[in-house]
């Protein structure tokens, strides 16, 4: 079972849903930036959440099967197509050429390729393979961290020529109409719990994070997204080096906050005013350039209720999945 | 001592302990010894728990620990920890790192010791002749925050940090020192090389140097770094 890369724009790598427990020795926790439509697709072609899969960003991605699969993609949107190849190097014959929807498994039979466009929408599209991209497990996780060259296909993102092999397939793929991708609106309101440096900091700081209307920059990766607006003075220098989190809002020198994702490194010194919920961090990583992005504080309790809620959404889909027939592959 | 326990959220999974304002071989046990306080408690929900220089994060599972009983656990270790005259008995393992220290090793061994007004060879000798607490593991898989050193060589870090810095580059900054354990960007005044891995997945753990370790650096030759797996 297996699957070539035929060509990538931007950034595609093989993504699980991260580590657990690897902070402590340096490892960030990597994973998908959006692991609720990471869990759909793998849903969709009846593995396990945990299994791996391909995450492109920003799109534009080309593989050719060269075994009978069956796959999905979800996340950011993007147009799927199938292709018959006519020889070497993938090429297609424009005739063979038969779109796919965006949210349901398709079956992609050895030789033919298959064209993801770039993302229209979001950021980050999810491609499922049913058996689960089988790299092997790197302290607890098939998730690639390029700046570590951990994990994944030999530490690196993926690449034209790259033959990644599948597991054997177990699930059954549920029947369904196709799922909506849930991508964040234009103005995104970003849930945070205040903490680290919040209390050290020029009273004022915390005011300023949260009245400034910020957009998203260019400047962001899987590391985090760096924000601009108006510059939050902290009145703090460089800090005696200590954890990080994922959200976490870290406010470097020139006062433009940016918020830690992924594959942040593990230990930083910038004071942090808090770290925005989990939830939003997704919304976060699906959000267009210059998107403009306010911050909400909340407490604990309150993150614990949506993401219940959250949890509560994925479960009902997920059911419903169910409800609706499998059809045995 | 025995401040009572500071703290405050990293995050809605995150617990954020603080332990003094400067770091010290004093606050390490300490921090190593809440670590292990805590670890005993709560035998599931924490997931992480991460040594900063002055602090404690730990990561939990909201669904399998209250935070309450996180924040308490932690307030009833002070506690306790203000009646025992020794923070803690934990055993310190003594690692030496061979480093070859060159020029052609550490591109900043002749800068940093004319900016100090001392021969390449006080400077080797104030940087290997005097043990190193390691006080945080993080950054990087197998970097490791090692303090403090002398005074008389502290030195900030470049302005302009370097694109890539060779594999296990030994380095100072202010007070600190560590290893580069693979090729990253990095702002620390270069002095030699390690010949030996600093994190390798292989092992378990795969981190050579734990939090708590006594580190001590010791002068080889190039043909020494060669014979030890060392790339030139």
């Amino acid at each position: 079972m297996g699957l070539e890369v035929l060509s990538v724009e931007l950034l595609a790598t093989v993504q699980d849903l991260g580590r657990q427990g690897t902070l402590a020795l340096g490892v960030t926790s990597g994973g998908a930036m959006d692991p609720f439509a990471h869990r759909l697709g793998q849903r969709l072609v009846g593995n396990p959440t945990s299994a791996a899969g391909i995450e492109i960003a920003q799109g534009g991605f080309c593989a050719r099967a060269l075994t009978d699969l069956v796959c999905c993609v979800t996340g950011a949107k993007v147009e799927i197509a199938v292709a018959q190849t006519t020889g070497f190097g993938g090429n297609t014959n424009g005739a063979n050429v038969k779109p796919v929807p965006q949210g349901t498994a398709f079956s992609l039979k050895a030789g033919e390729v298959l064209q993801v466009s770039r993302a229209h929408e979001g950021v980050y599209s999810y491609l499922a393979v049913a058996g689960g991209i089988d790299t092997d497990v790197v302290l607890g996780s098939r998730s690639t961290v390029t700046r570590e060259g951990l994990g994944g296909h030999n530490g690196r993102s993926l690449r034209a020529g790259d033959q990644l092999p599948i597991g054997e397939q177990r699930g059954d793929v549920p029947t369904h109409t196709p799922i909506a991708s849930n991508l964040p609106r234009q103005t995104l309101t970003l849930r945070y719990i205040s903490g680290f440096q919040s209390d050290l900091a020029a009273p004022e700081a915390e005011g300023c994070l949260t009245r400034t209307t910020f957009s998203v920059t260019g400047a962001r990766d899987r590391m985090g997204v760096r924000l601009k607006g108006e510059p939050i003075q902290t009145g703090l220098e460089t800090l005696w080096s200590e954890a990080t989190c994922p959200g976490a809002i870290q406010v470097p020198p020139d006062g433009q906050p940016i918020v830690l994702l992924n594959d942040r490194q593990t230990m930083g010194g910038y004071p942090k005013l808090g770290a925005v919920i989990a939830p939003d961090c997704i919304r976060l990583a699906q959000a267009p350039n210059n998107a403009e992005v306010v911050f909400r504080r909340v407490s604990p309790e309150e993150a614990d209720r949506v993401s219940w809620l959250e949890r509560q959404y994925e479960f009902e889909l997920s059911r419903s999945l169910n409800r609706d027939g499998v059809e045995n592959k | 001592m025995g401040t009572v326990c500071n703290w405050d959220w990293a995050g809605e999974c995150g617990v954020r302990l603080v332990l003094g304002d400067q770091p010290s071989a004093e606050t390490t046990d300490r921090l190593l010894s809440l670590k292990a306080h805590l670890a005993a408690a709560l035998t599931s929900g924490i997931v992480d728990q991460v040594v900063g220089y002055t602090t404690l994060t730990v990561f939990f599972d909201p669904s399998l620990v209250s935070r309450d009983s996180l924040v308490s656990l932690a307030n009833q270790w002070s506690d306790n920890d203000q009646e025992q005259p020794s923070a803690s008995q934990l055993p310190a393992r003594q690692i030496t790192l061979p480093v070859w220290y060159a020029p052609e090793a550490g591109a900043d061994l002749l800068p940093v010791a004319t900016e100090l007004g001392m021969t390449p060879s006080e400077l080797i000798a104030i940087h290997s002749q005097r043990d190193y607490r390691a006080y945080a593991n993080g950054f990087a898989p197998g970097f490791c925050y090692l303090g403090q050193t002398s005074e008389a060589i502290a030195r900030p870090r470049l302005r302009t940090p370097r694109r890539a810095v060779p594999p296990g580059s030994v380095a100072i900054a202010d007070r600190q020192t560590a290893v580069y354990p693979s090729s990253s960007p990095g702002g620390w005044r270069l002095l030699g090389r390690c010949p030996l891995p600093m994190f390798d997945i292989a092992r378990d753990p795969p981190n050579r140097l734990q939090v708590g370790d006594t580190v001590r650096f010791q002068p080889i030759s190039k043909t020494e770094f060669i014979a030890l797996g060392g790339l030139v």
